[in-house]
């Protein structure tokens, strides 16, 4: 019996630490953000097998280099010097995709027509991160994509047969915000229920609600109220 | 895997089938008193076996057992299913504290109901199910609590559920637990990886050497883990699969090493010389040891480490016909090598 009482008191302790730590963190926010909410931003709920959720849609790469992905930040981040320097060039043959690395990522919400989020800053260590009242911090992964320019011209001209796909040509190669972790904030019951009912199946971002994202002193982050 | 139980019964039952055929064709003829007296001594025997665990004593039982084997599986795989699509289908609409209870309970529910069937139910089946949902359902009440407070994902929750899937194992004696608890501990420790190479502990997945190291270990954990004479074949299978599929990874991918920086055709020419050496050690290790199922591992990992070689070396030399041909001439030579090392073993001491 003593060693179900040890998996009993395994289950007891996991969930004990889980919930304290979390009830501690919430009782007490650092920040509070507002943001705008979209129908296509929310996830389950209703007859929905899926949890219901808030889901953090990072925009597509935009041609400026956010701080902490120049150079500098890839080093602190600890990108090897031969990665580095291969970012901003062309991909050549013997360039290898290196893993992603975890950062704290800095995001603010923008104003356009689909209210995603734009990566404002990156940082290795939370701390290093400006907090205000406009953005959210999160944890992400930070990896190398290639960002192609199409097929050259002459490349498709004596290729009458092939699909204008197949012809791919190098790219430049940059860092990106690949994956935000957690990629979608828990909503209760309630919170979908008030986000369903006011936004119903707006296409788009003609319709929004607003919810209140708060975060923790040590790196938590929750949905805190929606309106 | 035979119990060590089922393998004394099975030498008690081959001993009688084999002194009544002796004696049939004359060769010997026991007195009655001593007949009796080592009668009564296999009965005694065979009885306190079959109190002290599931035992078959003929062909019938032995094939009932193994159907009860494919019915523990099944079942568990079913129940976990049961369960973690209610969990998923209710979830949106519960508050807080019903949520809580819905994914906390029932691991410590499931935990109580092992024990009462290990004491009410002495073949072990129905507790094994029981145990390894219970650590199923630990990771979903993990899974939905990272998920409740947007916890980022950890190698934390293997650590848990493999801890608790050992204690139900070693607690009880349950197969089906155990292979949970080495898949989860051995999960955690093959992510640890990711830590010196500044990774995040999902992508230590990627990284092949501490699979290695993993592998090693749980060849070597009978020799220094107390526990049911069954579980060893466990642990030895599940290190040389892991060493196997390691090997076979890295010597075909170098930038799966954790040194892929570096020469990666450097890395990968090196692996193949560690895997031609590891997965021969490894059958001959098996065979010396008398581990049946690490001879397995290891021969199917050196059947199948040859072929890359060869598709490496003669696919593009060689029309296609004549590559296949030395494929079924070179598996021929296998089998001939096999017969002869099982020759060598049948001849008894």
């Amino acid at each position: 019996m003593r060693w179900a009482i040890a998996a009993m008191a395994l289950v007891v302790v996991a969930n004990g630490v889980v919930l304290v730590s979390a009830g501690r963190e919430r009782a007490a926010p650092a920040t509070l953000t507002t943001i705008e909410v979209c129908s296509g931003h929310l996830v389950g709920g209703e007859t929905s097998d899926e949890a219901p959720a808030l889901r953090l849609r990072v925009a597509p790469d935009s041609l400026s280099i956010p701080p902490g992905l120049d150079a500098p930040g890839l080093r602190a981040l600890g990108y090897p010097e031969a990665v580095i320097a291969a970012v901003g060039r062309e991909r050549d043959s013997t360039f290898r995709w290196p893993r992603s690395r975890p950062a704290w990522v800095r995001l603010r919400q923008r104003s356009d027509s689909l209210a995603e989020f734009a990566v404002v800053e990156v940082a290795p260590r939370r701390e290093l991160l400006a907090r205000d009242s406009g953005t959210v911090v999160v944890r992400g992964l930070i990896g190398l994509r290639e960002r192609r320019n199409g097929p050259a011209p002459d490349a498709m001209a004596g290729h009458e047969h092939a699909a204008p796909g197949v012809v791919r040509t190098a790219g430049v190669i940059y860092p990106a915000v690949i994956e935000l972790i957690p990629s979608q904030l828990h909503l209760d019951h309630r919170q979908i229920a008030t986000l369903r009912a006011g936004l119903g199946d707006t296409a788009g971002c003609a319709v929004t609600r607003q919810a209140v994202i708060a975060s923790g002193a040590k790196g938590g982050i929750w949905v805190e109220s929606v309106r | 895997m035979p119990s060590t139980e089922q393998l004394r019964a099975s030498a008690i039952i081959a001993f009688r089938e084999e002194l009544a055929r002796l004696e049939a064709e004359g060769v010997v003829a026991l007195d009655p008193a001593t007949r009796r007296r080592i009668r009564a001594h296999h009965d005694a025997t065979l009885a306190a076996l079959a109190a002290r665990g599931d035992v078959d004593l003929t062909a019938a039982a032995a094939r009932l057992s193994t159907g009860m084997r494919i019915a523990t599986l099944l079942g568990t795989i079913a129940l976990s299913a049961a369960y973690g699509l209610f969990v998923s289908a209710h979830w949106g609409t519960l508050a807080l504290a019903p949520q809580l209870a819905l994914v906390g309970f029932p691991p410590v529910l499931l935990v109580v109901l092992t024990h009462v069937a290990v004491v009410r139910e002495r073949s072990g089946y129905v507790a094994s199910l029981i145990a390894t949902v219970a650590a199923i359902a630990f990771a979903v009440n993990l899974g939905t609590l990272g998920q409740l407070y947007n916890l980022p994902d950890s190698r934390v929750a293997l650590l848990a559920v493999g801890a608790f899937a050992m204690l139900l194992a070693y607690g009880y004696g349950l197969t089906l637990p155990l292979i949970v608890g080495i898949g989860g501990l051995g999960g955690w420790l093959w992510t640890l990886g990711a830590i010196p190479l500044g990774l995040w502990w999902r992508d230590g997945f990627g990284v092949i050497e501490p699979l290695l190291l993993v592998g090693l270990l749980a060849l070597a954990a009978p020799t220094w883990i107390r526990g049911p004479a069954k579980f060893a074949p466990w642990w030895r299978g599940m290190g040389a699969s892991a060493l196997v599929l390691g090997l076979l990874l890295v010597e075909s991918n170098g930038g799966l090493s954790a040194f892929a920086t570096t020469g990666r055709h450097t890395i990968e020419t090196g692996y193949k010389l560690l895997g031609a050496v590891a997965l021969t050690g490894l059958v001959v290790w098996g065979i010396r040891r008398d581990q049946r199922l690490v001879t397995q591992i290891g021969s199917v990992g050196a059947v199948l480490y040859l072929f890359m070689r060869l598709v490496d070396w003669f696919w593009d030399l060689l029309p296609k016909w004549l590559f296949f041909l030395l494929v079924g001439a070179f598996a021929l030579s296998v089998l001939l090598v096999l017969r002869r090392l099982r020759r060598a073993r049948a001849v008894p001491a």
